[in-house]
């Protein structure tokens, strides 16, 4: 739900046609993108109706009143969202997918619903168990997840060195990039280090005996390794559904606790049920799929995980589990510089956050601009993107910034480059570079004079 | 009502709503992953320096595949401009340098279209064609092609990019080949310890072109001999290998 809150707060910048995406030429730039619930041209209450629709069928979801279709909606409603703003998407929103995914297969709706809380009691609830298959079959799933995630990152160079961490810290995606300094870095040094350590060592938590207590070190391991990134780098979602994991990790352990606290003695009841027709069928093949589509970069077997991803991605569950082990080379770090002269008055700076928002998606979408892209937008329509964001950029900080700029001026930014390696943790070896400037009136951008836009390029006329 | 949805083949429903969507796909993707595809390979076959004329025919293929693909994609973009950059290269190989002069000019008249004049791709472009101006001796040409497509590199990738070394230096050896010594070692003389570095990324037609530009330079002004002692040839020759040997090592270790 607080997802979907999100999607429409973000509504402006990605989903309607006022955003950073140029979606006529998103859909050419990622031709597969285009089934979707979304089309070029549709009106924006069309589009927000969409995702309340999705909002809504979470909470059908979250009270447990007819979760299964509550569960297909807000899943269909996501995938869609995630096509629509395909070259922003990232881990958190694909986590999304996969949590909603499993939940069209695991046993819920039978206990601990609405219904049953009115009909029944808890005391009598903790007494039932359901088939295990699709449970078993989803810590398959975290075994992929864990396994991809942390042992990829034992071929990055800035990750074996222990400075991972800090460059990752120090990029602007991460919501505390301010926070950290040259001195922090030993203590960063030994959380690059845990991660390495335990990030693959998570999954092997579920093997263990019920109640043992290396699994209970290895649960507090988790949670504060899943707290602590959306703390200090942001992508929320993806942490909070691997914390709620949790909730079936030590699924024993809490069905003893709360039948203990119910006084309940009696054998537990099985509850008849019966998974859909082929359904297990299915999540074997989806497991088979995803964990072929996480062989990138092996040799031999590599090659097999294009197509593996795109059937993941054909059927609606498109999952990427090489997390943060692009750090060697999306390691930019950019810094920009705002100066508004109004016609007829002084200059002023004014701050960044009306031209990019300060957050992972933010940082997303300034990756065009930079030479490295998030998603493969396929050389070089780089180009039209770039022209694209930067126009779409400067529409934005003209919207955000109406009451200081007056009715015509000079918008000019300034952005200060650097890549944060090894040789420049500090940052001191940066360059400085224009990224746009444009000449806006009251209507808006009235003509960018850098970059020089492509002739008939909407606003982007050439002086 | 409940009894009927759960007695529904969901499952049959999602295969069958997967496979019709298949044809879609197959068809949608045709053209532009046939593109990709094409483009990648001929310049890939490029890259390495091919020159027998059973390769360049293959090159001649993948490239007319390329156009097909874009055919079939109907609508005008970029696309076009790389395949002309692509065909530019493939004449300059044959030696047609007529050809490869018009498709140079074609691919930045393109890329201007459709990216803007100051645009990083039509400055590579640019630079690629004053790359070949240069090598056909038409160096007043090439000169201010190098200046105007720097100063957009640099604003891009940095100044010590590979790409932006490469080009410093082309203009360097450019300078030099016009006897314009002095400019040439400004131009150089802050960059030479970041060619050392990166010289792993270039070929050894274009490190020997250099060295003997720097060579030159070191007779003709004050610019300094290498600290490594010997000659320039050696010294980036020998740099390259290194580099080289280095990240060989380094991929059969990963």
């Amino acid at each position: 739900m607080v997802y979907f809150g999100r999607l429409l707060s973000e509504f402006t910048d990605y989903t309607s046609e006022l955003g950073f995406l140029d979606h006529e030429l998103h859909r050419r730039l990622f031709w597969f993108t285009t089934p979707t619930l979304f089309f070029p041209g549709s009106p924006d209450g069309y589009k927000l109706g969409l995702l309340v629709v999705g909002l809504l069928a979470s909470l059908m979801l979250v009270v447990g009143w007819k979760p299964k279709i509550g569960a297909a909606v807000a899943w269909i409603v996501a995938v869609s969202v995630h096509r629509w703003n395909f070259a922003v998407i990232n881990v958190d929103d694909s986590s999304i997918t996969l949590a909603l995914w499993w939940m069209l297969f695991f046993p819920i709706g039978n206990c601990f619903t609405y219904r049953t809380w009115r009909e029944s009691s808890w005391r009598k609830e903790v007494n039932l168990t359901v088939d295990g298959f699709f449970i078993r079959a989803f810590f398959l799933n975290l075994f992929i997840y864990y396994l991809t995630a942390g042992l990829t990152k034992l071929w990055s160079p800035l990750w074996k060195e222990g400075l991972a961490l800090f460059v990752i810290l120090k990029l602007p995606l991460a919501r505390s990039h301010d926070w950290w300094e040259l001195k922090d870095l030993p203590f960063l040094w030994m959380g690059n280090h845990f991660t390495l350590l335990m990030e693959p060592l998570f999954p092997f938590l579920l093997l263990l005996p019920k109640s043992h207590p290396v699994k209970w070190l290895g649960g507090v391991a988790w949670l504060t390794f899943h707290l602590s990134i959306p703390l200090t780098i942001g992508v929320p979602y993806a942490n909070f559904v691997l914390i709620l994991a949790l909730v079936l990790v030590f699924h024993r352990e809490l069905a003893d606790a709360l039948r203990r606290k119910a006084h309940c003695t009696e054998p537990l009841i099985l509850i008849a049920w019966t998974p859909p027709w082929g359904s297990k069928g299915l999540i074997k093949v989806y497991l088979t799929v995803l964990f072929l589509a996480m062989l990138k970069g092996l040799p031999y077997v590599g090659g097999v995980y294009e197509p593996a991803m795109a059937t993941l991605y054909w059927g609606g569950v498109a999952q990427e589990y090489h997390l943060f082990d692009w750090i060697d080379r999306y390691n930019w770090s950019v810094a920009h510089e705002v100066t508004v002269t109004p016609n007829g008055g002084r200059s002023l700076k004014v701050s960044s956050a009306g031209l990019f928002p300060p957050t992972v998606r933010g940082f997303i979408v300034q990756s065009y601009l930079l030479p490295m892209r998030w998603m493969r937008v396929p050389r070089p329509l780089t180009g039209e993107m770039r022209n694209s964001i930067l126009l779409r950029a400067a529409e934005r900080f003209l919207r955000n910034n109406r009451e200081v700029l007056g009715d015509s001026g000079l918008v000019r930014v300034e952005t200060d480059v650097a890549r944060v390696t090894r040789d420049n943790l500090d940052l001191s070896k940066s360059w400085r570079v224009t990224l746009m400037e444009f000449r806006y009136n009251a209507e808006g951008v009235e003509v960018f004079m850098n970059p020089v836009m492509p002739i008939g390029t909407g606003e982007g006329r050439r002086e | 009502m409940r009894a009927d949805l759960t007695n529904i083949r969901w499952v049959a429903i999602f295969a069958v709503f997967c496979l019709v969507q298949l044809p879609y796909y197959v068809w949608a993707g045709r053209g532009p992953l046939g593109f990709d595809q094409s483009a990648k390979s001929a310049e890939k076959r490029l890259a390495l320096g091919t020159s027998t004329a059973a390769e360049l025919e293959g090159i001649q293929g993948s490239l007319d595949s390329g156009d097909q693909a874009l055919e079939t994609i109907g609508s005008e973009d970029s696309r076009r401009a790389r395949l002309d950059l692509d065909l530019a290269i493939l004449a300059w190989y044959r030696g047609d340098f007529t050809e490869a002069d018009k498709r140079f000019r074609r691919s930045i008249e393109g890329f201007e279209k459709y990216h803007g004049p100051t645009a990083f791709y039509t400055s590579v472009v640019s630079l690629r064609y004053a790359e070949f101006l240069m090598l056909s001796r038409r160096y007043n040409e090439a000169l201010p092609r190098f200046r105007d497509g720097l100063s957009v590199i640099d604003n891009t990738v940095g100044p010590d990019s590979p790409f932006a070394l490469r080009m410093y230096f082309r203009q360097a050896t450019l300078l030099v080949y016009m006897a314009r010594y002095g400019e040439a070692k400004t131009l150089t003389s802050p960059r030479v310890q970041a060619l050392l570095r990166e010289a792993g990324n270039f070929d050894e037609g274009f490190l020997t072109q250099t060295a003997d530009a720097l060579q030159t330079l070191q007779t003709q002004t004050d610019f300094e001999a290498p600290a490594e002692g010997g000659n320039w040839r050696e010294v980036l020759l020998n740099a390259n290998r290194e580099l080289r040997d280095k990240e060989e090592q380094s991929s059969d270790e990963g």
